[in-house]
């Protein structure tokens, strides 16, 4: 396990470097240069050169990406050229929307994937395992932005239940920004049904086999309660850690359901900075998002370790 | 999006032609080619004919791919013919899908539009699948150190998030046809060369590998003759899931903005550049929502379908 | 001075020399009571209006005027108003002579000079002479409103002053609220959670519970062509593509019909010179064929059209493709985002590229525009055009006071423009605003300011 983990956090420390790498010298290869950015079309070269000694873009591209590393990990994380503010916080902000929003996703898909998953696992291949089954199979696969349109078209411009923005006056109660993020959060969240119903029903499988369950059965205890209580007991933890290692997609999925409700979050933030190059913004972003991925990705591992003990780590490789 | 579950992907059902083939009894290398290929066609042509799965979503499919070569025979107005007086235009006897913002036939760019996924998609799907297939066949064959360093490779790319990246190399770099294909099929890469790396694996370890070495046939040339017929049902699997994704992501994109150029019909695009008109006319982004919506289920089905038959 | 998004709240407390009204912009006294020039135009003296107070109690003098333009002036302050006095009006140019009189030097004759001290140059705000800088924690100027709360991109309230020297605006408070997307404000508008959207999202064009309050601007969007690259470089190219528009088509499709119909010039009809017997350009593929053919381009020619995602441009290339089409010109689109497309160095696709589409906002007086775009040194000149006789044109205009001659001028460089046509201007957008039908008094400003001094609201 330990000797895992290390390899794990090697793995990590690696694929960063390369992506952070890669943010920069793609950032690189844009024309114009940083200090002509800042000061403007009328400035004169001499200006220019002094300023891009002055930010040090006159060093070699080794040195350049090892101070803007060394900057990103003390905090450092300079000014957005577009929006005209701090980096650090910026990032932070967003970050926390988009967070609320994920939250509202798990909070909403959570229970009715597992109520799902064991209506349908109680009936082993009837017609509602199918059709969850079919179901889970469609919303993973169809994009965000798709099952978003839907969603609009029916709830909020057909019905009127729910409003067809993202973003709640400002100054709104925090119940009122929740009722905003609920349309959002579904699409975000359709992709973790198909997982979350599974590990449901595969959970309940798994308990109407267990010689317990007909222990209890015979001692007269209702069907129902043995199954929702064991198959909670038993299929949350897998399900949480594939809800961490889902992160990868999430963050993904918050690009494409930020640009489709224009709600500001980190999602927003990363594609309008890069179709905007504004530069010290998408390297943070990226680094930021890259980070949590991998922090997510080696909880979930863990995760996976400690509440489910028959996988073995790293089976798969 | 495009990011499947690695680790975790153990636990839940989802084999990608990893299942070793039954080795069966010692035959000679030609025999076993000959003997298994006619097997196996015959039982995965009367699973596939009988699976409702697969015939649905190859029905779904097909019909895309028709619409996508015949578009300009089958479309009942120019997709392109602006009309500004007539926008915005409910469904009617002469739009049966109404019309969009500038006035143009809603059906026909639907129809129309479904020609550049039926490009992208399948573009960086075979891509990926040669380079892919490259990857996994020479690791595989030659195993020991070339094995590690292919392999720790594709690890590190598929831990790399794909939108994301995407996002980043596409805004930066501009975007075109040709930019989407390519990044969708570097993308895919890993994951291809990762499922053939582990059959080849399996088919080394059969012999008829080895007798062929012994023959003194050289490597690649044995490679590619003796190993690349037996791991073809894993890679066609591969790629029909690949292709899913394709579908996904190069969709995504364009409605990230960052796939065609307008005026094109792409279903991605569309949705987007008539998002701001919800309310007016929902029709003109329910209709490229629900042809996206239909081709990706179809495409997965096929490929579940397919999947089920090679196991 | 501060962020775009706080000039409404600025333009409620602070105020200008002069003011800008009515559908033919004109000018009208604000903190000046009247102004004259010199028979150049090149010595202009305002006098103050008497009794003038500020927020914080103290009376607006010369003093505080002339302050105020040093602030502006000076390029250690790098303000907005910089560019568009460079060429006018220098530092320390500005004296006052007395306490109610102040005295602008220019360095060149200027007609029009007081547009450059009205809302239009939204820096020029006069403030008192003591003012410190940043103005949002130190809100001060001469207006019927006080800022009593600022949170950026958030909200702001107002709050009617007692002491205010003019004639009171109705409205006791107004609050306003930042919101990051058009169909937020367009939801809070019909929820009745606002009053009044600044932001018209298009779905506000149709509802039938709101009013859309809509006054002609010299906005436009600019079809440039470089008359230095080819095929653009013969003029029958460049008439021949001004040919193919549907301008009707074109306002319909892009503004809903929001706009007027221009001639590829640049006098929109908001100014009071009106250049005089100049046909309407009215779409003809025939003649567009013909000239096409005399160019040399019988089979006509392919051109990659590079545009931005700001709203319309992106519909609007796609008509004019559509439009093109028919007589032979085949256009691809290249859309950027706005950020990439008006770029920064030596990096400026929408100066660069040789066929663009780029938004203009509207200006109180059209030599804004061409001066910035279309002389031989225009800063901003996407279509390269360079012509001795307009240039001259252009100079004589600045020159002239008498309107009737300013007329004949303004005749003879429209018709170069529409003659030579380095730009295709199909039509002039709207500047639009919604309210709720309980709001009445609210005057659509030709510049694009918001007006609220007449404002009420209904029961």
């Amino acid at each position: 396990m330990r000797n895992y983990l290390l390899s794990r956090v090697g793995q990590i420390a690696l694929t960063l470097l390369v992506v952070s790498l890669l943010v920069f010298v793609l950032c690189q290869v844009l024309p114009g240069n940083l200090a002509q950015t800042i000061l403007g079309p009328h400035a004169t070269a001499d200006q220019v050169a002094i300023l891009n000694h002055k930010l040090g873009a006159d060093q070699p591209l080794w040195t350049r990406f090892f101070s803007w590393l060394k900057g990103f990990v003390t905090g450092d994380w300079g000014q957005s050229q577009l929006l005209q503010e701090p980096v650090f916080g910026l990032i932070m902000g967003r970050l926390g929307d988009s967070l609320l929003l994920a939250a509202v996703a798990f909070v909403t898909i959570v229970p009715i994937s597992v109520i799902a998953g064991i209506a349908a696992g109680l009936k082993e291949a009837g017609p509602l395992d199918r059709f969850v089954s079919i179901g889970g199979v469609s919303l993973t696969v169809i994009p965000e932005f798709v099952s978003g349109v839907v969603l609009l078209s029916i709830f909020a411009i057909g019905l009127h239940w729910l409003p067809v923005t993202a973003v709640a006056p400002p100054g709104s109660s925090f119940g009122v920004r929740l009722e905003y993020l609920i349309l959002p959060a579904i699409p975000l969240a359709f992709v973790l049904f198909g997982y979350i119903a599974r590990m449901a029903r595969a959970g309940t499988i798994d308990v109407l086999a267990q010689p317990y369950y007909r222990t209890a059965i015979l001692k007269g205890l209702p069907r129902r309660r043995i199954v929702v209580s064991h198959v909670t007991r038993n299929a949350l933890p897998p399900t949480v850690a594939v809800i961490a290692g889902q992160v990868t997609y999430l963050v993904g999925g918050l690009i494409v359901v930020e640009a489709l409700f224009n709600y500001p979050g980190i999602g927003k933030l990363l594609l309008d900075s890069a179709t905007g190059h504004d530069i010290t913004v998408v390297q943070a972003a990226t680094l930021t998002l890259g980070l949590i991925i991998m922090l997510a990705n080696l909880l979930a591992d863990v995760l996976f370790a400690v509440l489910v003990p028959r996988i073995r780590l790293g089976g798969s490789r | 999006m495009t990011d499947q579950p690695t680790t975790r992907q153990t636990l839940a059902p989802e084999p990608n032609g990893k299942t070793p083939h039954d080795p069966g009894p010692p035959e000679s290398p030609a025999d076993a080619k000959a003997n298994r290929t006619r097997r196996n066609r015959r039982y995965i042509i009367k699973t596939l004919s009988t699976s409702p799965t697969f015939i649905s979503g190859a029905v779904i499919v097909l019909f895309w791919v028709f619409v996508g070569v015949a578009w300009q025979l089958v479309v009942p107005h120019d997709p392109q013919a602006v009309d500004p007086f007539h926008s915005f235009e409910p469904p009617s006897s002469t739009h049966l899908l109404g019309t969009d913002n500038l006035g143009r036939d809603v059906l026909s760019r639907v129809l129309a539009g479904a020609q550049t996924v039926l490009l992208i998609a399948p573009a960086a799907t075979v891509l990926a699948v040669i380079f892919g297939a490259l990857l996994g066949l020479v690791a595989g064959y030659y195993g020991g150190i070339v094995d590690i360093f292919v392999m720790r490779a594709v690890d590190v790319l598929m831990a790399i998030p794909t939108l994301i990246v995407a996002v980043l190399v596409l805004g930066i770099l501009g975007s075109s046809l040709l930019n989407v294909i390519i990044l969708i099929a570097v993308f895919f890469v890993p994951q291809i060369a990762r499922t053939v790396r582990g059959s080849v694996g399996d088919e080394v370890q059969k012999g008829y590998v080895e007798a062929a070495r012994m023959r003194g046939e050289r490597g690649f040339y044995s490679m590619v003759i003796e190993v690349l017929p037996n791991v073809t049902s894993p890679i066609l699997v591969e790629a029909t899931i690949r292709l899913g994704y394709a579908v996904f992501t190069a969709a995504t994109l364009s409605f990230l903005g960052l796939g065609l150029q307008p005026p094109s019909p792409d279903w991605g695009r569309t949705i987007s550049e008539q998002r701001a008109y919800i309310e007016i006319s929902p029709w003109a982004l329910l209709a490229p929502a629900i042809a996206l919506a239909t081709f990706i289920v179809g495409v997965n089905l096929a490929a579940d379908g397919l999947r089920k038959a090679f196991k | 001075m501060a962020d775009g998004s706080s000039i409404i709240v600025v333009q409620q407390v602070a105020q200008y020399l002069v003011n800008v009204v009515g559908s033919k912009s004109t000018l009208e006294p604000q903190l000046a009571a009247s102004w004259t020039s010199d028979a150049k135009a090149q010595n202009w003296t305002f006098t103050l209006r008497q009794g003038v107070k500020f927020n914080t109690g103290q009376p607006m003098t010369a003093q505080d005027v002339v302050a105020s333009f040093n602030r502006v002036l000076d390029p250690k302050n790098s303000s907005g108003a910089l560019t568009n006095f460079e060429g006018t009006l220098g530092q320390g140019k500005v004296e006052a002579a007395g306490d109610d009189t102040v005295v602008f030097h220019l360095d060149r004759p200027y007609a029009d000079f007081p547009y450059l001290v009205s809302p239009a140059n939204f820096n020029t705000v006069i403030l008192p002479a003591n003012y410190s800088g940043d103005w949002l924690k130190n809100p001060v100027g001469t207006g019927p409103y006080t800022l009593t709360n600022y949170q950026a991109a958030q909200r702001a309230s107002l709050k009617l002053r007692n002491d205010y020297w003019g004639q009171k605006p109705y409205l006791a408070q107004i609050d306003v609220t930042y919101y990051s997307d058009p169909k937020a404000e367009a939801l809070a508008l019909t929820g009745g959670a606002v009053d009044m959207a600044i932001d018209v999202d298009s779905s506000l064009y149709r509802n039938p519970s709101v009013n859309v309050i809509a006054g002609p601007s010299a906005g436009y969007l600019a079809l440039n062509m470089q008359v230095t690259q080819k095929p653009f470089n013969d003029v029958r190219v460049r008439q021949a593509v001004a040919l193919c528009i549907d301008r009707q088509g074109a306002l319909q499709g892009v503004t809903q019909g929001k706009g007027t119909i221009a001639n590829d010039h640049l006098w929109s009809q908001i100014y009071s010179i009106q250049p005089q017997g100049i046909p309407q350009r009215t779409r003809d593929i025939d003649q567009a064929k013909t000239l096409l053919a005399q160019a040399g381009y019988p089979h006509g020619f392919t051109a990659t059209l590079t545009i931005d995602d700001e709203p319309g441009v992106p519909d609007y290339a796609a008509l004019i493709k559509q439009n093109c089409a028919p007589a032979g010109i085949n256009i691809d689109i290249k859309q950027l985002s706005s950020n990439a497309f008006y770029g920064t160095g030596s990096n400026t696709p929408w100066l660069q590229e040789p066929f663009t589409i780029v938004t203009w906002g509207t200006r109180p007086v059209p030599e804004q525009l061409i001066e910035a775009s279309l002389i031989t040194k225009g800063v901003w000149n996407s279509s390269r055009f360079s012509n001795p006789q307009f240039d001259a044109l252009l100079a004589q205009y600045d020159a002239t006071i008498d309107p009737a001659k300013r007329q004949q001028i303004a005749t003879q460089a429209a018709k170069i423009l529409h003659d030579q046509v380095p730009v295709v201007v199909a039509f002039f957008q709207d500047f639009t605003q919604a309210t709720n039908k309980n709001v009445h008094g609210i005057t659509p400003s030709p510049i694009g300011n918001i007006v609220l001094t007449s404002a009420w609201i209904s029961h």
